[in-house]
C-alpha cells in the first residue's frame, strides 16, 4: 500500500476524516476563545470595581465609590488623608484585604508620577503609566504576564486631572478552568471524529457497494460470462443508470460475440458441404479400378467443389477486409449513373437469355467513390432482379439524387420477399430464398458484401418488397 | 437394402447414391426436403439419409413429419455441427446422426448398424443352421465354406435372414431389394432364388405359395 491509496474508498475516506478534523478543531478553538474571553469579562468586572474604589479613595469627600466622579471631585489631598484613623485609611483597608486574599495589587500614582499608594513593594516599584486623560474614565485592561510565567489580568483608568489608579490580580484560577475545558473539549473532538469517521467509512462502504457490484459482474463478463448482467436494486439513482447503460452494453456485446460466433459456424458450414463433395468423391473413387470418364467425372466434380470453396473464400476475405478497413476503397468523384450505366449493359446478356427487358432511367447522381465496388452494388442488385423477374418482365434502373443523397434503384416485378426475411436480408449466409440450391446460387454473402461497402461509403441500402408485387432495393449514397 | 438418400447438393447426392449402391444397396435420390419426404412416406425404406439444410423443406421439418407416420430409421447428415442441432435432430426421431465432412465407411457401417437395430439383431453376424452370414463383408460361407453370390443375391438373402422365421412377401422383397428406376420383372426374383438354392441348398429357402418366401429359423 502507498501512503496516498489510490481506491476511492480511502481517498474518500481520507479527505472526510481531514475535512472533519478541521472543523472539529475550528469548532474547539473558538469555544475554547470564547470561554476565555467570558472569563476575561468577568475578572474585569471585578477589577472594574477595585478601579472604582481606588477612584473613590482619592475622591473628595471620601466615602464609597459612586461610579464615575466626577471632575471637580479630584483635587490634591490634604496631608493627613492616610493618617492611619483617618477615614481614607479605612476606605483603603478592603482593598488591602482583597489584595491580601486574592493575590491582587494595585497602585494609585499622582499627576507627578510619584506613587501616592500602593499594595506591596513590588506594585511601588512601578513607573507610572502613561494614560491620557479621560473623561469619562475609560477603562484600559490589559492581560501581562507575571514573574512566575502565569497569565495576570490589569485594568487601569486615568482621572482628568491626571491621577492614575491600577488594580490587578492573577489569572490562576480561569487559566486551571480553560486548560480544564481544553482538555474536555479535545475529548470531545476525538470523540466526534472517531465517530464521524467511523460512520463516514459505513457510508462510503454503502454508497460504494454497487459500483463494486459492478465491477465484480463486469469482471465476470470479461471472462466469457456474457449472460450475467448487473442487477441493481434503485434504478434512479446515478448508479443505477450507470448499471443499466453497462447491461446495455453488456447485450450488444453478447449480440455481436453470438453474430461472431453464428458467422464461423455458417462460413465453416458453406465450406464443408463442398470439402464432404471432395472427400466422398475421392474415396469412392478410389475403391476399385474406374473408366477414365469415370475419373475424369470424378475431377470434373472435385474442381466444381474447389471452385465453390475459391469462391466462398474470396467472398469472405472481401467482407473481412471491408470490415477492417473501409481505406482501401479507390474514392474518386463518380456519377452513379454511368456506373449504373455500364453494369447494366454488362448483365444485358443475361437479361436477354431470359426474356426480360431492362429499362433505364439514369439521371445525373454525383457522389464519392469507388467506381468498381458501386458497380458491385449495381450487379449484384440486377442479377437478384433478373433472377427473380418472371419472362417477360420488366427489370427498371434509375439513378438521381433526392435531399442531398445520390441513389440507384433496381427494381424488380418478381415474386417479392417476405415479410419475415427483411429484416435479415442483409445478414451473412441469410437465404430468403431456400429452393434456390446452394450449387447455383453463392453463399448467401451478396448482399452482405453489398452492406459492407455501402457502409464503408457513408451510405445504405433500402429494401422495399411485398410478396407478388416485386421488390426495390435502393443504395443511398452521400451527394457530392 | 432399400435406401433414400434426400440431400441438395446434387454433386453430394450423386457420390453417396453410387457409393452406397456399389456397396449393393438400392438407392433412391431426392433432392429437396418435400421430395425426400413424399418418397419416405410412400415407400418402406431400410434407411433414410437424410440432410438438414434442404431446400422447401428443412430436414427437421421432414423428420417431424415422418415420424407422425412412419419408424423408417433416419440417419442425418450435416453440415451443422452444432450440439443444439444435434440434440434436436435426435429428439425430433433421427436415429443417428453423421457431421459432414464424413468417411463413406462410416457411413455404410453407421448404415449397417441402423438396419441391424431396426431387425433386432446385435451382431453383425447370423447363422442360420450350416449357412453364416457376415454382414460386414458381405459373405456368406456354408460349412465354413465361402459362397459366392452376386451383389442381389446377398441382398436377398441378407433380407430373408434378417426376417428369418417370417415369411416375407414378394412385394416387400421388391421393395427392399431393387429402387425406384429399376424396372421390376416379376419372374426376376424367382430366378435370383432359384440361383441362392443351386448354392445354398435348396431348402434353404422355402416358398409358401401365394405368401412369399422364408428362411427357417
Amino acid at each position: 500500500m502507498t501512503l496516498f491509496p489510490s481506491s476511492i474508498r480511502w481517498r474518500l475516506q481520507l479527505w472526510h476524516g481531514l475535512m472533519l478534523l478541521g472543523v472539529l478543531c475550528g469548532f474547539a478553538y473558538t469555544a475554547q476563545r470564547l470561554q476565555w474571553a467570558q472569563e476575561i469579562r468577568r475578572v474585569d468586572a471585578e477589577l472594574q470595581q477595585r478601579v472604582n474604589e481606588l477612584l473613590g479613595l482619592i475622591s473628595r469627600p471620601p466615602g464609597p465609590p459612586r461610579g464615575e466622579p466626577a471632575l471637580e471631585e479630584f483635587f490634591p489631598l490634604p496631608e493627613d488623608a492616610w493618617n492611619a484613623s483617618g477615614p481614607r485609611a479605612q476606605q483603603e483597608k478592603p482593598l488591602r484585604e482583597w489584595s491580601a486574599s486574592a493575590g491582587g495589587w494595585f497602585v494609585v500614582w499622582e499627576r507627578s508620577g510619584a506613587v501616592l499608594r500602593a499594595s506591596d513593594a513590588a506594585a511601588a516599584g512601578r513607573p507610572r503609566l502613561e494614560l491620557e486623560a479621560g473623561r469619562p474614565l475609560t477603562p484600559h485592561g490589559a492581560t501581562v504576564a507575571l514573574a512566575d510565567g502565569q497569565p495576570g489580568r490589569e485594568l487601569a483608568a486615568a482621572t482628568p486631572r491626571g491621577e492614575i489608579v491600577l488594580a490587578g490580580r492573577p489569572l490562576t484560577a480561569e487559566a486551571a478552568v480553560s486548560r480544564r475545558t481544553a482538555w474536555r473539549l479535545a475529548a470531545l473532538v476525538g470523540g466526534v471524529w472517531l465517530v464521524g469517521v467511523l460512520g463516514g467509512g459505513w457510508l462510503t462502504g454503502r454508497a460504494l457497494r454497487p459500483i463494486r457490484t459492478i465491477s465484480d459482474t463486469a469482471a465476470g463478463i470479461s471472462a466469457g460470462h456474457l449472460d450475467n448482467r448487473i442487477e441493481v436494486e434503485a434504478k434512479e439513482t446515478e448508479l443505477g443508470h450507470l448499471a443499466a447503460v453497462l447491461n446495455a452494453t453488456f447485450a450488444r456485446l453478447r449480440r455481436a460475440f453470438d453474430q461472431q460466433a453464428r458467422f464461423t459456424a455458417d462460413a465453416a458450414h458453406e465450406l464443408r458441404t463442398p470439402v464432404s463433395v471432395m472427400l466422398s468423391q475421392t474415396q469412392l473413387a478410389l475403391q476399385r479400378e474406374r473408366t477414365p470418364e469415370q475419373y475424369r467425372d470424378t475431377l470434373a466434380t472435385c474442381r466444381r467443389a474447389a471452385d465453390r470453396m475459391n469462391g466462398l473464400i474470396e467472398s469472405l476475405l472481401e467482407l473481412a477486409q471491408l470490415d477492417a478497413d473501409a481505406s482501401g476503397l479507390n474514392k474518386q468523384p463518380v456519377n452513379l449513373a454511368d456506373v449504373a450505366g455500364e453494369n447494366a449493359t454488362l448483365v444485358e446478356g443475361l437479361a436477354v437469355e431470359r426474356g426480360i427487358t431492362l429499362a433505364r432511367q439514369l439521371e445525373a447522381a454525383p457522389c464519392v467513390g469507388d467506381a468498381g465496388r458501386l458497380g458491385q452494388i449495381v450487379t449484384n442488385f440486377l442479377g437478384n432482379a433478373i433472377r427473380h423477374a418472371p419472362e417477360g418482365g420488366t427489370v427498371s434502373v434509375a439513378t438521381g439524387v433526392t435531399a442531398e443523397r445520390a441513389w440507384v434503384r433496381v427494381a424488380d416485378p418478381g415474386p417479392g420477399i417476405a415479410e419475415e426475411h427483411l429484416p435479415h436480408l442483409f445478414e451473412r449466409f441469410y437465404r430468403a430464398d431456400p429452393s434456390r440450391q446452394r450449387g447455383s446460387g453463392g453463399a448467401g454473402l451478396g448482399l452482405a458484401i453489398c452492406k459492407a461497402i455501402a457502409e464503408a461509403h457513408g451510405g445504405s441500402i433500402q429494401v422495399e418488397s411485398q410478396p407478388g408485387a416485386g421488390s426495390t432495393f435502393t443504395l443511398f449514397l452521400p451527394a457530392a | 437394402m432399400r435406401l433414400l438418400i434426400v440431400e441438395d447438393e446434387s454433386d453430394l447426392l450423386r457420390t453417396l447414391a453410387q457409393a452406397l449402391r456399389e456397396e449393393g444397396h438400392a438407392v433412391d435420390e431426392a433432392a429437396d426436403g418435400e421430395e425426400g419426404l413424399f418418397k419416405a412416406l410412400e415407400t418402406d425404406y431400410d434407411a433414410v439419409v437424410l440432410d438438414l439444410m434442404l431446400p422447401v423443406l428443412d430436414g427437421f421439418e421432414v423428420l417431424r413429419r415422418l415420424r407422425e407416420k412412419r419408424r423408417t430409421p433416419v440417419l442425418v447428415l450435416t453440415a451443422r455441427g452444432r450440439v443444439s442441432d444435434k440434440v434436436r435432430g435426435l429428439d425430433l426421431g433421427a436415429d443417428d446422426y453423421l457431421p459432414k465432412p464424413f468417411d463413406l465407411r462410416e457411413l455404410a457401417a453407421r448404415l449397417r448398424a441402423l438396419q441391424r437395430r431396426m431387425a433386432g439383431e446385435t451382431r453383425s453376424e447370423i447363422l442360420l443352421g450350416p449357412v453364416r452370414l457376415d454382414m460386414r463383408s458381405r459373405n456368406v460361407s456354408r460349412d465354413g465354406e465361402l459362397v459366392p453370390l452376386t451383389a442381389r443375391e446377398y441382398a436377398l438373402v441378407e433380407h430373408l435372414a434378417l426376417h428369418h422365421g417370417r415369411v416375407v412377401s414378394r412385394t416387400e422383397l421388391y421393395e427392399h431389394l431393387f429402387d425406384e428406376n429399376e424396372s421390376s420383372l416379376s419372374n426376376l426374383l424367382d430366378v435370383h432364388v432359384s440361383n441362392i438354392r443351386k448354392k445354398l441348398g435348396h431348402d434353404f429357402i422355402t416358398t409358401r405359395r401365394g405368401h412369399g418366401y422364408c428362411i427357417e429359423a
